[in-house]
């Protein structure tokens, strides 16, 4: 017995100095191999994960876009009522809190639109792929399969942004009625295509 | 003399239902912002990431702070 107990102790510090070792995952990273200090619900003990994945950054130029018209509205607005001489019909006070009023609401589309980015996350562990998805508030849904579910892997990289930047859309097809996961827009899909390949145990095909 | 004292009626009632609308959007965005705090701590259950999850709940919540702020200053200066 006191071996057993040493033996494990042993093991538990190299698990620490392992987990150590891997970087953390910061707020805008989209893919990660095996990060550490992330946790899903339901992770079983000894579940490691292998692969972090959210869609590329780039996907998100069009709300930032949209966003950065927003910011710009209002002085362009001024700017064109100045041009035509024409006045605003409200006192100061209004224009001004009109305008930080308008300028929270902006500030709560593009944290609205982050959070929308930063909660679709798909996972890979040692034991399962875990899709989490998260819409605009009103949808959010968690899925998983086991990899001993997992018949076939595949990506699409289809048009020449996603061909520059490197990122396309992994469709996983589980066995029966278990459900298929599609991983949107993620970027290096020929990379974990094949990671996954490698953990179910078969040959890549894309 | 009657007519001055019209248009002066006439635009303060439109800046009370201009403070009206002010009010009631606000209270509108502030509850908007409470269930974003609340799906963004459900998230933070489901899946969480050593400082990234803490970063986004409290950017959520002074997010929050910044909209009551602006509705107490407004309620003021309005």
């Amino acid at each position: 017995m006191p071996d057993l107990f040493i033996s494990e102790n042993k093991l538990e510090k190299k698990h620490q100095k392992s987990s150590s070792n891997k970087s953390k995952v910061g707020v805008l990273t989209a893919y990660f191999e095996k990060p550490s200090g992330v946790f899903f619900a339901n992770q079983e003990e000894g579940e490691e994960l292998i692969l972090f994945l959210r869609r590329h950054l780039i996907t998100n130029v069009p709300w930032i876009l949209k966003a950065l018209t927003m910011i710009i509205l209002p002085p362009v607005i001024v700017l064109i009522l100045n041009f035509i001489n024409v006045s605003i019909p409200l006192p100061n006070n209004y224009v001004l809190i009109f305008t930080l009023f308008f300028y929270l609401v902006v500030f709560g589309y593009i944290f609205l639109q982050f959070i929308t980015w930063f909660y679709n996350i798909s996972l890979v562990t040692s034991e399962r792929v875990v899709d989490i998805d998260f819409s605009q508030l009103v949808f959010e849904s968690v899925a998983a399969t086991k990899l001993t579910q997992v018949e076939d892997v595949s990506y699409h990289q289809v048009g020449v942004v996603r061909s520059i930047f490197d990122y396309g859309d992994v469709s996983v097809q589980t066995a029966g009625t278990a459900t298929n996961f599609l991983f949107s827009g993620i970027p290096h899909p020929e990379k974990v295509v094949n990671i996954i390949n490698d953990l179910i145990g078969t040959e890549p095909n894309a | 003399m009657p007519d001055l004292f019209n248009t002066l009626n006439n635009l303060l009632e439109s800046l009370i239902l201009v403070k009206l609308i002010f009010i009631v959007s606000m209270i509108f965005y502030i509850i908007f912002l409470l269930i974003v705090l609340k799906q963004v701590n459900s998230m933070n259950a489901v899946v969480s990431e050593e400082g990234p999850s803490a970063t986004v709940r409290n950017i959520a919540i002074l997010n929050i702070i910044a909209a009551i702020i602006l509705f107490l200053t407004g309620l003021v200066i309005l």
